[in-house]
């Protein structure tokens, strides 16, 4: 089954990056809707199962624990261009989440669940 | 006349893959060649390339037209210095910013991003003064955003102490002038 994927306000070029790396792992990277709609509306409107989000906006870790515990199917992936980061909250993992490396395998990995469950770090929820 | 051959030396290979699938879409580029740096064998050997994308984070560059993507040092870099022919920001740059410089470049158009050279701007600070230009009051702002109507006000008070701006408008109007927004 292929995963769909919804990826937040990032740059446009970051953004076409994750894109293209994402359509290459066989995901479906769902089209942006140049910010017309937050990021809630889009989750619900396409039922995702995996959310991007960009870890250097403001509140993004607070959306990204809320999205994880709103919408238990759904892998969301907040993740830092500049500083190189990622954090992953696992479907069905009460809110919990990791951090790792952000990488295009592990970003891959997360998005396809295929990864190894290397936990460097696991935070219960808050 | 053929293609504009370019090369692509990125050490970011998420934001290196973004350069590259924007760069394929324009029919009179082709990359020919990407990396995560620049390593020339022989040092002054001749470059197979007629402009390069590059970071600001390489040691080495190659002798051919440059576009520089930068971060937070954007503003220590100066277009015209050297082969250096356009400075973008990484945070903000749109596909068809990115295709106009490489093109520029290749024909000697030098351009200068006016958002990498305000490296203070985040894009927080880019996404309120877009909303206020479209007429959003503080309150829309704040809970189109997610943060609260204080931190957009801090926010606002920030911009307006860089353009040393006395009301919201002119903050905006400066944006939109210095093509930030």
């Amino acid at each position: 089954m292929v995963t769909r994927v919804l990826i937040g306000d990032f740059g446009a070029i970051f953004r076409a990056g994750l894109a293209d790396l994402l359509v290459e792992a066989g995901c479906h990277v769902l089209p942006d809707d140049g910010g017309r709609r937050d990021i809630l509306e889009r989750v619900v409107a396409s039922r995702p199962g995996v959310v991007v989000l960009d870890l250097d906006t403001p509140g993004s870790e607070d959306l990204a624990r809320s999205l994880s515990m709103a919408f238990p199917g759904v892998t969301v992936i907040a993740c830092s261009s500049a500083a190189v980061r990622m954090r992953v909250y696992p479907p069905f993992h009460s809110g919990e989440s990791y951090v790792t490396h952000l990488s295009p395998d592990q970003l891959v990995q997360a998005s396809t669940g295929t990864g190894p469950q290397a936990k460097e770090r696991r935070c219960p929820p808050t | 006349m053929g293609p504009i051959r370019v090369a692509v030396f990125e050490g970011d290979e998420i934001f290196r893959r973004g350069v590259v699938s924007c760069l394929d879409e324009d029919p009179l580029l082709e990359v020919v060649e990407q990396a995560l740096s620049w390593g020339p064998v022989p040092a002054d050997g001749p470059v197979a390339f007629d402009v390069a994308v590059v970071s600001d984070t390489l040691r080495a560059f190659p002798a051919c037209p440059l576009v520089m993507c930068v971060g937070a040092n954007g503003a220590a870099l100066e277009v015209g210095q050297g082969n250096l022919y356009a400075v973008l920001s990484r945070r903000t740059l749109a596909p068809d910013q990115l295709v106009s410089a490489v093109r520029g470049a290749a024909v000697g158009l030098r351009i200068m991003d006016a958002a990498a050279v305000h490296p203070d701007f985040d894009q927080r600070s880019l996404q309120v003064l877009r909303m206020l230009a479209d007429g959003a009051a503080i309150r829309e702002i704040s809970s189109s955003l997610g943060w609260s109507e204080r931190t957009i006000k801090g926010v606002i008070a920030d911009v307006q102490r860089e353009f040393q701006a006395r009301t919201r408008t002119q903050a905006v109007v400066e944006a939109l002038r210095r093509q930030l927004i």
